[in-house]
């Protein structure tokens, strides 16, 4: 079905940067689904918009890989909630997944941008 | 229920179920949380409570989809996606009882039916026999011959001697006694029947088999005629006869007088290699004398009695063997001819060839009279199935029609169409498994029953193939593995189809309920595909069933020549028991004057072949020699036949010229003959042989002509006209091992049989009574394997026009229902519903007349291959064929006819309003 297909392509575009967001985000300390889909739309100033479509799957596929954990709470309005946060192994990957982002970063600016790069 | 049925087989546990249940609502309720919070923000930032809720709705999306989405990133989500598309499943088909019912039903049947089938084919053809490395066994036969024919020992001594190839060769001979004595404390005679088998000493080694307890007898234990009386019993006679008491080992069982030492008890999965045919007993064959005393020094003796078995050395071909074996056969055939032998007989050594068969499945003459049989019931039980899969499937599509709704829900709230076809296949093979699992009950129940039935536990003359038989039918793996292989395919089988249609819908109508009736037609061609295809198996398994029946019915009404009302048929044994000589003679004559002497007895007489004993022809003997005249051609057949005076009388078989037997043709006499009409008009047309002499083998004499005998049916109703002489056993001494007591009653000949089993026992308490019988009950044990195709054939083709017709009814209802509103405005404007009924009727008889159209050329050319199975009707027989098409058609209209009635009694205004 298309409408299938289409979410399910927007989660292979966005894997590896939605990945990096949510690690980043994480790094601040634990959070839930919603949160974490605030917070990137606020520190990106209001630019990426992250589809709850992707974000779910995201986030149970990163706690498969043992990069995130999850536990239930109970936040201040006493309200049950499922709080994210990063472990060690996610630490680690978030650091790896950063300087691969600067690679790549950098890869494009050279490949969009060649006469800056012979200058 | 549930969680268990999941558990068993997928590897899949109750935990995991609890597991997943558990992440499901974590899940809904994470996504129900972010809905909440985006909310939350929202009418902070101002909006109404609905506003807001709207918009976060809005702003998530699809649920369902995303949860979907992310359940596949748990993992294991291919068996969370099985556990539920069976849950689902279950659910589905709870919902829907009748439907559930009846398909598994028809796939129990199916599946049931092949599996019993393949049980005994399995059983009987495919299994190797449970001994070490069967693959190099290797059976002494002949080439041409599909059976291994009795070889005499002297040749065994010589191959086993002289072959090159072999690691080791033994010889085994198969008898039933019926006098075994246990000796010791709960002993006695056991008159009933005991299956007695002569090996070489080598054989349970030359096989590789163990005894479960004791010992097996050791190579050398059969050099010393006379010299080893030991035993080896099975595992069946040690709980029949001792109850499998511990201290059997040692203790002794007589026979004919001689005492033998129980040494071993074979362990209980060896049989024998004997197919269907068990043996109780093991005797080294040095005690053949001892043991089988009607066959005196057979160990030196040129009569064939045994068979030859042996294991291939390990890097020989069978090839290589057979030429090394082949050469001393030829040689050993050339020395008993003599020096100058005639040159036919030279011609015969020359054509003679040994041939080696494998023997890894044991040895079973049953395999080649059977087995024939056995395809074409697989082949009809395999059509069976594929109606009941084609009925299945239409039944799915009928269904998939009714689903559309529910499918457009599916897929609107996010499952892929690939999805859909995995719960529906799903759902298909449930089903399968289902009808499977209870098939698989059915057909352990029907293949002992099955084999009882068809393979009788009663046939008698040796030469029968199918005496006493009794099939190993335990389901082993094997055949588990069959039903469940069957399972599988039919469920996909029938359910891809009906999956692809289902899973493609269009949305917005199925949705809105509009549309309904507007693409019907193209999509159910597929069910009416299978209706004529389910008309066309059916019409053809109708036709099979109406010609086994029909010969049947032929066999059964065939004149047998002899009086088949007042006869009793009491077959014994005295051979058995020791006597030799002019005693021997002496009893008969006493047994017969005796049962004669019974009130409500007519006469009595003797036959060493008695009536009706299943003997179908077989290899026919050397021509006759008629004195004074050229001997004709080769096709002669029958065995010379011993008959006491009296027998043709007793029996009711006319005599057509000259005279009887009398007491006066005794083995000092003139040496006499009495020959059947066939005979007679094979070598003497139309004038009197009463006179002449032919050549008679044994006394090596001629003999005179004295009588000739109507023909009547000694074998089987299928071979009446074998040329046979009858010589008088009195006057030949021919009377030694199973003979035929007739009996003829004033009344009803089976109220007789008690009283002349006590006569017979006061007689001789050792003799050993086999069978007694009625003419009637003798012909169903011939005509056992008739009896076994025409009922199954007929059984499983009514199965099969009953699921036609389901399917067909199914079918018709459903396009009639479709046609309702279309119905209603012809009513409306005035059509009658007569016209309605004919016009539904009208569609459902094109449906089965395509059938039959299709069928019936295929039933011509498949009925081709059951021709020789006949007998009195031709395979392409009209009669039948029209039968078969005007009981396919009256069916069919009566399955139609209910639709078609519903039709017609519409009420236009309803059929109007009804979209």
């Amino acid at each position: 079905m298309p409408k299938n297909e289409r979410y399910l392509n927007r989660i292979e575009l966005l894997q590896g940067t939605l990945d990096l967001l949510i690690l980043q985000t994480l790094q601040w300390g634990a959070q839930h689904g919603y949160g974490i889909s605030q917070a990137i739309r606020a520190n990106s100033g209001e630019v990426l918009q992250v589809d709850t479509g992707s974000l779910y799957p995201a986030l149970h596929r990163l706690e498969r890989q043992k990069w995130i954990a999850s536990e239930w709470t109970v936040s201040e309005n006493k309200q049950r909630v499922k709080l994210y946060r990063l472990t060690a192994a996610g630490k680690k990957q978030l650091a790896s997944e950063h300087s691969r982002w600067a690679q790549l970063v950098e890869a494009m600016a050279g490949a969009l941008n060649p006469r800056k790069s012979e200058a | 229920m549930l969680p268990k049925l999941i558990g068993g087989g997928t590897g899949f546990s109750l935990w995991a179920f609890f597991w997943r249940r558990r992440r499901d609502r974590d899940l809904d309720e994470e996504i129900r949380n972010h809905l909440r919070m985006s909310a939350h923000d929202r009418m902070e930032r101002g909006e109404t409570a609905e506003q807001a809720e709207a918009a976060a709705r809005r702003e998530l999306g699809n649920a369902g989809l995303i949860k979907e989405v992310t359940r596949e990133m748990w993992g294991r989500a291919s068996l969370d996606r099985l556990a539920q598309d069976l849950r689902y499943g279950i659910r589905m088909l709870r919902r829907s009882p009748g439907f559930t019912a009846v398909a598994v039903l028809s796939l129990a049947l199916g599946i049931g039916a092949n599996t019993a089938i393949f049980s005994v084919i399995d059983a009987l053809m495919l299994r190797n026999l449970p001994v070490h490395d069967p693959e190099r066994l290797a059976a002494v036969g002949l080439q041409g011959e599909p059976l291994a024919p009795p070889f005499p020992y002297p040749l065994f001594v010589r191959i086993r001697d002289g072959a090159q190839g072999f690691s080791d060769l033994s010889a085994i001979s198969v008898t039933d006694r019926s006098n075994v004595t246990i000796n010791g404390p709960g002993g006695g005679l056991d008159t009933g029947l005991v299956r007695v088998a002569l090996v070489s000493g080598n054989y349970f080694s030359m096989l590789g088999v163990q005894p479960a307890m004791g010992r097996a007898f050791s190579a050398d234990e059969d050099r010393v005629p006379g010299g080893h009386p030991l035993v080896v019993i099975s595992d069946r006679y040690w709980q029949r006869a001792f109850a499998r008491s511990s201290d059997v080992l040692g203790r002794t069982l007589s026979m004919n007088g001689a005492a033998f030492t129980i040494i071993g008890v074979m362990s209980r999965n060896f049989l024998g290699d004997w197919i269907g045919r068990p043996i109780d007993l093991w005797f080294p064959m040095a005690m053949q004398s001892q043991v089988a005393m009607e066959m005196q020094g057979f160990l030196t003796r040129g009569n064939p009695w045994i068979r030859i078995v042996g294991r291939l050395q390990p890097g020989v071909r069978r090839e290589q063997a057979q030429a090394s074996a082949n050469a001393i056969e030829q040689q050993y055939q050339r020395e008993i001819a003599g020096p100058n032998p005639p040159p036919q007989v030279l011609r015969m050594i020359a054509q003679r060839h040994l041939k080696l068969f494998p023997a890894g499945a044991g040895y079973s003459p049953l395999r080649v009279s059977f087995g024939q049989s056995l395809t074409i019931l697989a082949i009809v039980v395999g059509l069976v199935l594929l109606i009941a899969c084609a009925n299945v499937a239409s039944l799915l599509l009928a269904r998939a029609e009714a689903r559309q709704r529910e499918m457009a829900v599916r897929l609107a709230v996010g499952a892929g169409q690939r999805r859909l076809i995995r719960q529906l296949l799903t759902e298909s093979v449930l089903l399968a498994v289902m009808g499977g699992a209870l098939g698989f009950i059915f057909s352990v129940w029907s293949a002992s029953t099955l084999s009882t039935f068809s393979l009788g536990p009663t046939q008698l003359d040796s030469r029968a193939p199918s005496q006493w038989v009794s099939l190993d039918l335990h389901p082993d793996v094997r055949v588990f593995a069959f039903a469940a292989a069957l399972c599988l395919l039919t469920g996909i089988l029938f359910g891809l189809a009906p999956a692809f249609r289902g899973s493609r819908v269009s949305l917005a109508p199925s949705l809105t309920g509009r549309g309904a009736s507007s693409d019907g037609g193209s999509r159910f061609r597929l069910g009416k595909l299978l209706v004529i295809s389910q008309v066309a198996l059916s019409v053809l398994l109708l036709i099979g069933a109406g010609l086994f029946l029909r010969t049947l019915r032929n066999l059964q009404a065939q004149d047998l020549g002899f009086d088949r009302e007042h006869v009793l048929l009491v077959w014994t044994s005295l051979g058995q028991t020791g006597r030799q000589g002019e005693s021997v003679l002496n009893f008969w004559r006493t047994v017969q004057e005796r049962a004669a002497s019974l009130p409500g007895v007519l006469s009595a007489g003797i036959s060493n072949q008695g009536l009706l004993n299943g003997w179908d022809g077989g290899t026919p003997d050397e021509p006759m020699k008629i004195r004074g005249r050229t001997p004709r051609g080769n096709g002669l057949g029958g065995w010379r036949t011993y008959v006491s005076p009296g027998f043709f009388a007793a029996a009711g078989i006319q005599l057509l010229a000259g005279r009887d037997f009398t007491e006066r043709d005794t083995a000092t006499a003139h040496r006499v003959v009495i020959i059947n009409q066939a005979m007679a008009h094979y070598y003497f047309g139309n004038d009197n042989p009463v006179g002449e002499y032919l050549w008679a083998d044994g006394p090596g004499d001629w003999v005179e002509i004295v009588g000739v005998a109507k023909d009547f049916t000694g074998g089987t109703p299928r071979v009446r006209e074998l040329e046979l002489p009858y010589y008088s056993y009195r006057q030949f001494g021919h009377a030694m091992e199973r003979m035929c007591l007739v009996v003829r009653t004033a009344g009803n000949p089976a109220s007789m049989g008690a009283r002349i089993r006590e006569e017979l026992h006061t007689l001789d308490a050792a003799l050993p009574v086999l069978k007694i019988d009625t003419v009637a009950e003798q012909l169903s044990d011939v005509l056992v394997q008739e009896r076994l195709m025409a009922s199954l054939s007929g059984f499983f083709g009514g199965l099969g026009v009953l699921l036609a017709c389901l399917g067909l009814y199914g079918v018709m209802s459903y396009t009639a229902a479709r046609r309702t509103n279309e119905i209603g405005i012809r009513l409306a404007l005035g059509a009658m519903p007569e016209n309605v009924l004919r016009m539904v009727i009208r569609e459902s008889l094109v449906l089965v007349l395509a059938g039959i159209a299709i069928g019936v050329p295929v039933a011509l050319v498949a009925t081709r291959l059951i021709s020789t199975k006949l007998y009195g009707i031709g395979a392409s027989d009209p009669l039948t064929i029209s039968g078969a098409i005007l009981l396919m058609i009256a069916v069919a209209a009566f399955a139609g006819g209910i639709p078609a009635r519903r039709a017609a009694n519409v009420d236009p205004m309803v059929a109007l309003r009804y979209e």
